[in-house]
């Protein structure tokens, strides 16, 4: 790292030598260190990923062009959209709210400062992971949501794919221990005062972005193990066969899995973004938000309503008029609270003294082009104009106008806002005028092109067209808008390295902006806040320089009430993100669970009938035993050694009644590949015992820690964290042996 | 009847109908029943009710459908009294009713799903559908509500 970096991060200038420094930065776990790492590794995919885009749009400049093969051309797209989801818009996200939502809340640090670097590094490496594909024989090429059975390896027989599920399994695993250390650094750590709905808009949203990640991750999850299983071990799962009505089920489990996935995706993109949105607009406006809790509350709409409308990638599927309908009319339903939050950012604006700076520029495109984008989402929401445009460039323009126009301008802006915090200098100003005007023209060069292509029947994900009318103009047009784009990227890069040297110092509130972060020193140090003023409204900063015309008083009555009083009562912070954790871990064997009740069929009942559910039994009436018995353990507030070894030892010979079952049906040449019951059964039954195995272990830690202390201290929030997971793995063992042992006979 | 009017008559009974009922007389009610116990009770009859086989049954006998409907204004009624009921002093906070809500959504979707992919019928498919979506669409509803009124200032005090 360079002295540069270390100034962001508010290092004391005291001489280091350069390795020192350099492991300052790899063993780091402070929340403000991570969020720029995580800041600094989006740019570097982000780069990458552009480039792609450049590659693919120099081959698309003219029709019939051969610069690039069709695998190339397919990788290309693949890792283009596969980085730009993963590894640059989640992770950038993320890397924000890490490095603010501590400040925001005038918290020391966030919840799990170690859990929070794992995140980390588990990003870097999930990413380098996916690009080592590239050296490892090919990169993945079946497209971002790689359709089965494209993905399966009788049609990708290289290792790209495997990168692929690897790669996107290691990030996932990290988003989700993200979203649980988010939630629980909002509940348990804000300042005094700082009640739920004084919540700054951008933690709000944060808050409620990270429980959609929480339920939305597990569903590709489970989807990317089922797709390892059938390519490491010759599964079943998304594979066309089968006869009768059985047949192509399992490609379009996968579309369900990965929409069910994928649409809250959409909004994992942009609920942050709107949460930048809502903090700029206001304070460039000179005016609190318009509809605080109509922000907010949308923002809940949307949530919940993002799991309802997935099916709606599906329509050229042939669910049938009834599913179309159905998820028609609820895709339009979320054109509502997306519209509320739209005309509360601009009756924000109305009657401001607006000030034009570059975040402002940002967030007015953000406006313009993200409600551009959420038209055109509105129209593919009618069956009949999805059916015509489907797999089209219309689709790329819509998605682009969302992800780029919404969520790249609002990061934007939140550059340029959060920059003096971060760096402690200003953002070039002028730079970043002339980097907005290039933006937004290549943007809306390179993409408002691709709707007209696109209506002229363009199919997207094709390495190049013939010459028809018209097409190679846009198409070109596009290129140049394209890399119009790129030039803006680098007077970007060129801004942050300049001003990073030698901007204008910025002081710590150079905005004159309301909430917390701008009361630490910019950059703050490493315990962020020296003093943290009195919170008694939605803008402390403003109660605190307007000591006569405060804000109206938003109500502490809540604090008996709010969530987080709740969970400051029941719950240490520990087992409360045990509880998130779990709560992510039931949903993902939610989804495994499903795959087995959707892909039943007559030959899966005539193959479960190899099971002997009376044996199995006997075992789980033992596993079933170790949830009282860990009760047991932790009664009273002390640890009772006894029955934590019980609940080990019931636990173990859970382990070995699988491991003699698995013995039993390996003899008689039931597999992972024999049919699609065997991919169920070990799939199933095998990611629970991996489960219990860690329960187990974990259990031993805590027995061996008692072991050693003289005196049987309890860890209580260890202890009970682990009988939580306990619980979970028993609960769904429950739901195992009853669907898999016991239902699968009855099931129609 | 067929199982699309069925499952209407749920929406009515078990969602719509105790909304009224609980806002006009539950604040005079002064027992309360534990949350998780008032959620499997509305969650259990909502579900119960609406699988294939209580379809067919319900089809079967009169006086069955007629115990069923009973029972789903009762369990209705119990679902919303925990949310909706007893004066604001008395209510869970808005974290613990969305959780309440959401999870009762989630509870139904998966019901939902599970009729409308297993069917064999239109009648059933669409069933499943209405199951799925404006039975969620309720419940959503109703936590978006307590999220916004929860955050408007001065509401509590």
């Amino acid at each position: 790292m360079t002295d540069a970096a270390g100034a962001i991060a508010g290092i004391p200038a005291r001489p280091a030598h350069r390795t020192e420094r350099l492991l300052g930065w790899i063993a780091t776990v402070d929340h403000k260190r991570v969020g720029i790492l995580y800041l600094i590794t989006t740019l570097g995919f982000f780069c990458l990923g552009g480039l792609e885009a450049l590659l693919m749009r120099v081959q698309l400049a003219r029709p019939e062009n051969a610069l690039l093969s069709p695998q190339a051309y397919n990788q290309l797209f693949t890792m283009h959209g596969t980085t730009m989801v993963f590894l640059v818009v989640m992770p950038l996200l993320t890397g924000f709210a890490n490095y603010l939502v501590p400040l925001m809340i005038g918290a020391r640090d966030v919840a799990f400062p170690r859990l929070n670097a794992l995140s980390y590094w588990l990003l870097l490496f999930g990413g380098l992971l996916l690009y080592f594909s590239f050296l490892a024989g090919g990169a993945p090429n079946a497209g971002w949501f790689s359709y089965a059975p494209l993905s399966e390896p009788q049609y990708s027989s290289g290792p790209g794919m495997d990168y692929w599920a690897l790669g996107l399994l290691v990030l996932g695993i990290g988003t989700i221990a993200s979203a649980v250390n988010l939630i629980v650094t909002i509940l348990t750590l804000r300042a005094d005062g700082l009640t739920i709905r004084r919540l700054p808009l951008f933690v709000w949203m944060t808050f409620v972005n990270s429980f959609l990640m929480l339920a939305a991750l597990p569903a590709l999850n489970a989807a990317l193990v089922m797709l390892l299983v059938d390519r490491l071990l010759g599964g079943h799962f998304f594979l066309a066969q089968g006869a009768g009505a059985a047949a192509g089920r399992g490609p379009v489990l996968w579309q369900h899995f990965f929409w069910s996935f994928g649409h809250p995706e959409v909004y994992i993109m942009v609920l942050p973004a709107f949460g930048i949105i809502s903090e700029v607009i206001p304070v460039f406006s000179r005016k609190p938000i318009f509809g605080y809790e109509f922000v907010a509350g949308s923002t809940v709409a949307i949530a919940l309503l993002s799991y309802g409308v997935w099916a709606h990638h599906m329509f050229a599927v042939g669910l049938g008029h009834p599913f179309d309908a159905a998820f028609s009319g609820a895709s339009l339903l979320i054109a509502v609270p997306t519209g509320v939050k739209i005309f509360n950012w601009i009756a924000t604006m109305w009657g401001g003294s607006i000030r034009f700076t570059t975040a402002m520029h940002y967030a007015i495109g953000f406006l313009a082009m993200f409600t551009l984008g959420g038209i055109s989402g509105v129209m593919v929401a009618v069956v009949p104009i999805d059916w015509q445009v489907t797999d089209s460039y219309f689709i790329v323009a819509h998605m682009h106008y969302v992800l780029f126009g919404g969520t790249a301008f609002a990061v934007l802006a939140g550059v340029y806002y959060w920059f003096p915090k971060i760096t402690g200098r200003m953002l070039d100003e002028r730079w970043g005028k002339v980097q907005f005007w290039l933006t937004i023209i290549g943007f809306n060069l390179t993409f408002f092109d691709q709707h007209l292509l696109g209506l002229m029947g363009m199919p997207r994900r094709v390495f190049t067209y013939p010459a028809f009318p018209h097409w190679g103009t846009l198409n070109l047009l596009s290129t140049i808008g394209a890399f119009v784009l790129g030039v803006a990227v680098l007077v970007l890069v060129w801004n942050v390295w300049a001003s990073v040297r030698s901007g204008a110092i910025a002081g710590d509130n150079p905005w004159n902006a309301w909430t917390l972060e701008w009361a630490a020193t910019s950059p703050p140090p490493e315990h962020n806040f020296e003093q943290l003023p009195p919170v008694r409204g939605r803008r402390p900063l403003w109660d605190l320089a307007h000591p006569d015309a405060q804000d109206p008083d938003v109500g502490d009555a809540d604090a008996q009430t709010a969530p987080a009083a709740v969970a400051q009562t029941r719950f240490a912070p520990t087992a409360l993100g045990m509880l998130l954790f779990l709560a992510s871990e039931a949903v993902f064997f939610i989804f495994l669970v499903v795959s087995y009740v959707y892909l039943h069929s007559d030959d899966v009942r005539r193959a479960s009938s190899v099971l002997d559910p009376r044996i199995t039994g006997a075992y789980t009436v033992a596993l079933l035993a170790s949830s009282a018995t860990i009760w047991m353990a932790g009664r009273g507030g002390r640890l009772h050694r006894g029955w934590l070894a019980a609940t080990i030892i019931l636990g173990a010979v859970f382990l070995v009644g699988q491991s003699r079952e698995y013995w039993r049906l390996l003899r008689e040449e039931v597999t992972t590949s024999r049919d699609v019951f065997g991919s169920l059964f070990y799939t199933l039954t095998g990611i629970h015992g991996v489960h219990v195995a860690a329960g187990v272990l974990m259990m031993l830690v805590l027995a061996g820690l008692a072991w050693r202390a003289s005196k049987p201290a309890l860890d209580r929030e260890a202890l009970e964290s682990v009988a939580l997971y306990w619980h979970l793995v028993d609960g769904v063992w429950i739901v195992i042996f009853g669907v898999v042992y016991l239902g699968g006979r009855y099931l129609a | 009847m067929t199982y699309v009017s069925h499952m209407i008559e749920h929406i009515l009974l078990a969602q719509l109908l105790p909304i009224p009922l609980v806002l006009a007389a539950g604040s005079r009610l002064r027992w309360r029943m534990p949350m998780p116990l008032a959620w499997a009770i509305g969650v259990a009859a909502m579900v119960g009710t609406s699988m294939p086989p209580a379809y067919r049954l319900a089809e079967a006998s009169l006086p069955l459908n007629w115990a069923m409907r009973a029972t789903l204004i009762l369990a209705g009624f119990v679902f919303w009294l925990a949310v909706l009921g007893h004066g604001q002093a008395m209510r869970p906070g808005p974290g613990a009713m969305v959780t309440y809500l959401v999870s009762a959504c989630f509870a139904t979707t998966l019901a939902g799903v599970y009729i409308a992919f297993s069917a064999t019928t239109t009648d059933q498919q669409v069933a499943g559908l209405i199951m799925w979506i404006p039975c969620c669409v309720v419940y959503l509803s109703a936590s978006v509500a307590v999220v916004v009124r929860g955050l408007r200032p001065g509401t509590l005090n």
